[in-house]
């Protein structure tokens, strides 16, 4: 044995863990060669050192009190589990037993739309070119595109609990502090985007923000990061629904994307008017 | 896995906190013990453990009957751990400066203790900020991997089991934490072998 591997098997030797067969030609190393058993001899003596490390002996009422603590904060999330029921029922009343959900959404891709071709009409109507920030457009494909991209963040927010598999995922790895971070600031953004909405008389719309104000506040309040029981029946909620708005937004998407490209090439054509 | 623990098991699933008592005592000193070789600190330990303990409940759900449910709280806690120290970085694991400060008093929480004899005590207690320091040295890895052979007894095959890494990285970490470690203690190591020795 060379002292390379000789050294590669110390720690395996010094926590009795070395292969049977290993063992003769170790330890006739360790005899012949000084160096390596000098080497084996200081790791021994600085593990012995590390054998003094001391911890805090917790006494029979320590854990009593331990236990008292722990018990109520189960308990306290078992009443927490009754109220995430309760807000649960609104999500099944907007994901499953209402297509209120789904019509909407449909009904906005279409007003985006609209908004597009109002937009259009502006652009088109516009003989001078001066007014091609004219408030009544950038508005529209400005709130078009604000709007958008808030209902993607919250699809996402809402996906990322739906496609929580508890079979494959590691439950205790699981954590949501990222899902309520973002949730916490779409309820902040939903203020001002609803009152946007409210000005430029999308009610629709502003309704549709808000329902989702109200499951994303919900999101954000989730008290614990690691509550399956509650995760999984969210996920039965909204399961069926959910591809419905999945498809539904990625409409919207390639309407915005095709609104984007007219943004680009309408400029470029009044000024050829011109 | 025995049947006993299985009824447990069974129990805990339908949210009965007297089984998941049993289930807990069995292994709260680990838990605990794990919390503390990893963070050096009681309150934080403590705080772990019931954060590990919480999880440990809602995920009994998913405990997978074929593992040990020992290994599988050390997972819990080594996560819990490493995802806390993540959140305060500074807070948990740089103690390095309270523990070079030879002057300062050892937390009053270390319940051992040394006799009357107080040159005794200070030698004793200052071995300890020196181990702490040690630790302190390593890197999560290397400290976690450490912690888990030396203190718990694993072998390093059901480290890397339960860290969800290769043996070969284990047996690597393992190395480099040896190395520090020896060099952190190289000036203790001629005193302690005479002392070994007498
Ligand atoms: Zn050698």
């Amino acid at each position: 044995m060379k002292c390379k591997a000789c050294r590669t098997l110390f720690p395996d030797a010094v926590y009795n863990e070395l292969p049977e067969k290993k063992r003769p030609a170790f330890h006739a190393h360790l005899h012949e060669c000084e160096s390596c058993r000098r080497q084996y001899d200081e790791l021994k003596l600085t593990l012995g050192i590390m054998d003094e490390k001391e911890r805090p002996q917790l006494s029979e009422t320590d854990w009593d009190q331990f236990w008292q603590k722990l018990s109520d904060k189960i308990e306290t999330r078992k009443v927490d589990a009754k109220a995430f029921t309760s807000w649960l029922g609104k999500i099944k009343a907007i994901f499953q037993f209402e297509p209120k959900w789904a019509v909407q959404i449909a009904g906005m891709a279409g007003i985006l739309f609209i908004g597009i071709l109002i937009g259009r009409f502006y652009f088109g109507a516009e003989p001078t070119g001066i007014k091609t920030t004219s408030p009544a457009f950038s508005m529209n494909a400005e709130l078009a595109g604000t709007t958008s991209a808030y209902l993607q963040r919250s699809k996402v927010v809402l996906l990322g609990l739906v496609n929580f598999d508890p079979q494959k995922d590691d439950p205790y790895v699981l954590n949501f502090p990222e899902q309520k971070k973002i949730s916490r600031k779409l309820v902040k953004e939903a203020f001002v985007l609803k009152r946007q909405l409210r000005q430029s008389h999308q009610e629709q719309l502003c309704r549709l923000v808000s329902d989702l104000e109200v499951i994303l506040m919900q999101i954000a309040n989730l008290e614990s990061d690691y509550d399956l029981p509650a995760i999984e029946m969210v996920k039965s909620g909204v399961e069926r629904r959910g591809i419905f708005l999945k498809i539904n937004i990625e409409e919207m998407e390639k309407n915005q994307k095709q609104q984007m490209e007219s943004e680009k090439n309408i400029p470029k054509n009044s000024k050829n008017k011109i | 896995m025995s049947s006993e623990q299985s009824r447990l098991i069974a129990r805990v699933r339908d949210g009965n906190l007297i089984a998941f008592r049993k289930i807990m005592e069995l292994h709260q000193r680990d838990v605990f013990n794990l919390a503390y070789d990893m963070t050096g600190n009681r309150q934080d330990a403590e705080d772990l453990s019931q954060e590990v303990f919480i999880k440990a409940f809602y995920a009994m759900q998913h405990f997978r009957g074929d593992a040990k449910i020992g290994s599988w709280l050390y997972r819990i806690t080594v996560n819990t751990c490493i995802d806390k120290a993540r959140k305060k970085k500074e807070e948990i694991y740089d103690h390095s400066e309270e523990f070079n400060d030879t002057n300062s008093v050892p937390p009053k929480y270390w319940p051992v203790s040394y006799g009357d004899n107080p040159e005794k005590q200070a030698e004793k207690s200052m071995m300890q900020r020196h181990i702490q320091n040690a630790l302190q040295k390593l890197s999560p890895g290397e400290r976690t991997v450490f912690i888990l052979r030396h203190y718990h007894d694993l072998p390093l095959g059901e480290i890397a089991k339960i860290l969800d890494i290769s043996p070969g990285t284990v047996k690597s970490q393992i190395h480099r934490a040896f190395k520090k470690l020896q060099t952190q203690l190289s000036f203790y190591r001629n005193d302690f072998g005479r002392e070994v020795q007498k």
